[in-house]
């Protein structure tokens, strides 16, 4: 080789070497986290409806074909506990060792009397709610609160398909829609065309799209709040809070995560219906204003694709499973399970004059992870995250993963908080912008709030940086236009952010920005 | 220096092996909107939930790509075994023409794959064996119904509503249903129907069932204040169905359909009534 080769070869491997300098100094989740697969029970169809812990630190969980099954980690051996079940979603283990179970038509408590391995009574808590067999009256759940409490929420009906001759509870027919325009095959007419008379979803027996609270000993449900569509994450926070994972579609611009008021109507008018003071008309055909008045905002908007996509199970992000200051407290922050993509939302909440609101933006956002995360788990120590994956006929996956985190600090943001000018970035580090070939990026637009079926951004602008400054672990950023009321700010932090700890973990934000300061 | 030279060669030339290079290449690139949207319903060559990139590519060539925009919108349902696609009217209409480009372009050349849609669970032990119950929707009954599945020679099945609280007909035949379990479970012939058997206006209300050793089922139940345990027993070729009070029996009526497979005859004391269901 002469010497001319020779020093085109070292400046080809300089050049290369710098201008992929991104990837190796890249934050990659798996420097931080193990993701294995976890064994699930042999001939079982591996699509978990809900995942608990025992006192032994046994995993129990329920299936999409009606098992109950528990699992010993240590063996690596399940034991199936029940069976034939109704397409349980929601699981939970009592002080007591008998387990609760949600199915579509009932809560459903597991006793095993004689103390062998397998239950032998399924008791009824409670099956005070409609079923009109439509296809996506999902029922799901489940938690407790101090009193012990128990609440699950139900999912609407679909006008993808009809209703059954047979239902259980009274239909209801405010605004004149009859049972018989639900009704299709053979005498009752084709559903393509009957659909068009009907709305999108509905909740035509009692408590459709209802969040429902079930008191101790009492078989009868209440309706706590009213106004989700399918809502298929319930936690219940150390202050008694209620969150609930709410899915996109009509009335629902984006995937949300609701803070549930009681008695508040939270968007979804199907449920209407069943609220103290219903309507005297089908409660789609109301006017948006009046029902924009009524409703209680969720804090959190997380835009269709790009933030999440069918929402599942929301937890704390604990401080044994992210590096998360000792002076920030567990309550600060959520994270919720997705579907369509191989990530979890992590939501940073923020106040606002009193309105609720604040930032959504993605951890472990790797393929290791996989997709269809339908209930999650943390290990008794909190250091691992067992995520349960379903599909049914939607996009997922099936099986069960752990996460692992080895408690290796890593870069992240711990809050976002709205400023007169623009917004303010925390993270659990003093950081520093190696200034490189990105930067930064904020668009705004609004989700609108209407019948239709999500979505599109509205009035979408990309938003001027005035100005950025670091000072210690914050990061200010000035927009050139003062933020506005009522829009999500889609915002692209520069990835060259760095500190001692690591490169910036996660680079995207939307901070849903209900309220905003004069 | 000529060491030195060597050297740093030997390393210069390992970085530029181990050092991914990303360089402009004649492959397609998806645009972002595709990959958060569509990817995860929609695989190169294979149908999953929703038809494959090449068959989508297939349905609306380049001519067609207003109609492409238009189902994305606002999407119709054609395929009975697929789910409703959501509206895609999130995204922007420039947005769908370059996923419309897109999907044409990746599809050149490529083939269909045809995968099997054997449900491999279908009859997994748990799902097959003789007795036990399932909960499914079945016709003919509420939608809250519970299927006592028998180990007898033609796999009677007991439809049981939990509603009601009470038998409402006997099939035979295996119990099968969709891998989705949405729609009706396929419970057999119906050999034997039942009307309610007690008088009145009794409310019903459903406690729950225990299980024996054997699977077979009591169930509890209340009709107003009475206090019920109905008992399921297999012995030979009859099902024997001890209803018990904790008080008096309500009046009752047997009235069932005339059934060629199955005769039923009933016997009562002040608490219990007996029912036998003997196969023909």
């Amino acid at each position: 080789m002469n010497a001319r080769t020779k020093i085109s070869v070292v400046t080809i491997s300089l050049l290369l070497t710098f201008f992929n300098y991104n990837v190796w100094a890249e934050f990659a989740w798996e420097h931080y986290y193990d993701f294995e697969n976890v064994n699930t029970p042999e001939n079982v169809d591996p699509q978990f409806g809900g995942l608990a812990m025992n006192a032994q630190g046994q995993l129990v969980a329920c299936f999409h074909r009606g098992e109950v099954g528990i699992y010993d980690e240590d063996k690596d051996t399940w034991s199936i506990f029940a069976t034939g079940l109704h397409e349980p979603l929601g699981i939970y283990v009592e002080e007591e060792g008998t387990i609760l179970v949600i199915q579509r038509g009932e809560l459903t408590r597991l006793h095993d009397k004689n103390n062998d391995g397998k239950a032998d009574f399924y008791e009824v808590v409670s099956n005070d709610w409609g079923l009109s067999g439509n296809y996506h009256e999902f029922t799901f759940g489940l938690v407790k609160d101090s009193q012990k409490n128990i609440y699950i929420s139900l999912g609407t009906a679909s006008n993808g398909a009809g209703v059954r001759e047979e239902i259980r509870g009274e239909w209801n027919t405010i605004g004149g829609l009859t049972q018989e325009m639900f009704l299709s095959g053979g005498k009752f007419g084709d559903w393509k065309e009957k659909k068009k008379a009907v709305p999108r979803m509905y909740a035509r027996v009692p408590y459709r799209g209802c969040v429902l609270r079930i008191k101790p000993g009492s078989m009868k449900a209440e309706v706590y709040a009213t106004g989700v569509r399918t809502p298929n994450g319930l936690y219940m926070d150390a202050n008694d809070q209620l969150w609930i994972a709410d899915n996109q579609g009509d009335w629902v611009g984006a995937s949300k995560i609701h803070r549930i008021e009681e008695g508040g109507f939270h968007g979804h008018v199907a449920s209407l219906l069943w609220a103290e003071n219903p309507p005297n008309q089908v409660p789609a055909d109301m006017p948006v204003e009046e029902l924009e008045a009524m409703r209680i905002k969720a804090p959190i908007l997380l835009p269709q694709g790009d933030c999440a996509n069918s929402i599942t199970q929301i937890l704390p992000l604990t401080q044994a499973f992210a590096p998360i200051s000792k002076t920030v407290t567990e309550q600060d922050k959520l994270i919720v399970g997705e579907m369509n993509h191989s990530r979890i939302v992590k939501y940073l909440p923020d106040v606002v004059n009193g309105q609720h609101q604040g930032a959504a933006t993605h951890i472990l956002n790797t393929t290791s992870l996989g997709t269809g995360n339908n209930r999650l788990l943390y290990s008794l120590d909190g250091k691992s995250l067992y995520l349960g994956k379903t599909h049914l006929s939607w996009p997922g996956r099936k099986g069960l993963k752990k996460v692992t985190y080895n408690g290796k600090p890593y870069l992240l943001v711990e809050s976002v908080k709205l400023t007169p000018t623009g917004f303010e970035f925390s993270f659990n580090a003093p950081i520093k912008d190696q200034e490189c070939l990105q930067s930064y990026a904020i668009e705004s637009f609004e989700v609108l709030y209407h019948a239709g079926y999500g979505s599109p951004k509205h009035n979408r602008r990309q938003e001027a940086v005035e100005s950025i400054q670091i000072d210690g672990n914050k990061l200010i950023l000035e927009l050139a236009q003062k933020p506005q009321a009522n829009k999500v700010y889609d915002i692209t932090l520069s990835d060259c952010i760095t500190s001692d700890l690591s490169d910036i973990s996660s680079t995207r934000y939307w901070y849903t920005a209900h309220a905003v300061y004069d | 220096m000529t060491y030195l030279f060597k050297f740093y060669l030997q390393v210069s030339v390992a970085i530029m092996i181990a050092t991914p290079v990303v360089i402009a290449q004649d492959k397609v690139v998806a645009p972002t909107a595709f990959v958060a949207n569509c990817q995860a319903c929609h695989l190169l060559n294979q149908a999953v939930v929703g038809p494959s990139l090449v068959e989508i590519s297939e349905i609306y060539p380049k001519v067609k790509q207003a109609e492409f925009i238009q189902w994305c919108v606002d999407p119709g349902k054609k395929r009975d075994e697929m789910p409703q696609m959501p509206s895609m009217a999130h995204i922007a209409k420039e947005e769908l023409a370059q996923i419309h480009q897109y999907i044409l372009d990746v599809s050149v050349g490529v083939e269909k794959i045809k995968i099997s849609g054997k449900d491999i669970y279908a009859d997994a032990p748990l799902h097959t064996v003789r007795p036990r119950i399932d909960r499914l929707f079945v016709a003919d009954s509420s939608p809250i119904s519970l299927i006592l599945a028998l180990d007898t020679e033609k796999n009677h099945n007991i439809i049981w509503d939990a509603d009601q609280c009470r038998l409402r007909y006997i099939s035979a035949g295996k119990v099968s249903i969709s891998s989705t379990r949405m729609g009706l479970a396929n419970v057999g012939k119906i050999n034997y129907l039942e009307t309610a058997l007690f008088k009145g206006n009794h409310k019903p209300q459903f406690k729950g069932y225990s299980l024996d050793e054997n699977g077979m089922a009591t169930f509890l139940y209340s009709l107003n204040s009475v206090q019920i345990t109905e008992t399921i027993e297999l012995k030979g070729q009859e099902i024997v169905r001890t209803i018990k009070t904790d008080s008096t029996l309500p009046d009752y009526q047997l009235v069932s359909q005339k059934s060629s497979a199955i005769k039923v005859k009933s016997s009562s004391s002040q608490q219990t009534l007996t029912l036998t269901y003997q196969f023909l």
